[in-house]
């Protein structure tokens, strides 16, 4: 299976730099693609936050963006997949306590943690959340940077 | 759903081709051996594939690097 980060998701549903990659990326993959209860909750969130932000750009990505989202899980594009994640949290708490430098946001680190539970291949344009999941032997998608 | 057509045995091995041909996806066929009840086959649905997300990001009406800062801001405050 193929499990993406949180940036990858957010380059599907709001116009980034690395939208058009995400996007060729997925047409290859399997239907549909599989996410996280973590990924839910982080994506509405950050979504209706936007709506309420006042500045107008951020009430167009939010209210597009949440149509785009809406839309994929109708389609069934997306859809949400249980996962292991006690022993997701465990490993990110792992990898925060023997992070030698500022660690990443728990929430971002959450992503490579819950894609090694179950051993799927990461999908991320971060490097250093596909440097841990490197290390724990997944496989990346993008190949490269 | 129950299937609503039969096939004997004999004939889903030398018909398959003819039979499978005929049936729509996701639609049932009973396989019988001397009248009783073998299996169902049914047939299978073509692969979905995935949407055209960049046709449908496309159209948003904002630029890349405004959203390259809404989803950095995204990921740096979640």
């Amino acid at each position: 299976m193929n499990y993406p980060d949180l940036g990858f998701t957010l380059s599907l549903l709001l116009r980034g730099p690395h939208s058009r990659e995400a996007a060729a990326l997925l047409r290859e993959l399997p239907y549909p693609l599989e996410l996280s209860l973590v990924h839910r909750l982080q994506i509405e969130n950050a979504l209706f936050r936007l709506l309420h932000s006042g500045d107008s750009t951020d009430l167009i990505a939010g209210r597009e963006g949440l149509r785009l989202w809406r839309y994929y899980f109708q389609e069934q594009v997306f859809t949400i997949k249980s996962f292991d994640l006690e022993a997701a949290l465990t490993q990110a708490t792992a990898w925060n306590s023997a992070c030698p430098v500022q660690p990443l946001s728990w929430a971002l680190l959450v992503h490579p943690a819950i894609a090694a539970t179950a051993q799927a291949t990461f999908l991320s344009f971060d490097p250093i959340l596909r440097k841990y999941a490197a290390e724990e032997g997944l496989d990346l998608l993008p190949a490269t940077l | 759903m129950k299937p609503v057509k039969t096939i004997s045995s004999r004939e889903f091995q030398h018909r398959f081709g003819q039979m499978s041909s005929r049936l729509k996806p996701g639609e049932s066929i009973m396989v019988t051996k001397h009248g009783q009840a073998l299996g169902t086959f049914t047939k299978a649905y073509k692969p979905r594939k995935m949407p055209d997300f960049m046709a449908n990001l496309e159209k948003l009406g904002y630029s890349v690097e405004a959203g390259e800062k809404i989803i950095k801001k995204i990921c740096e405050l979640s």
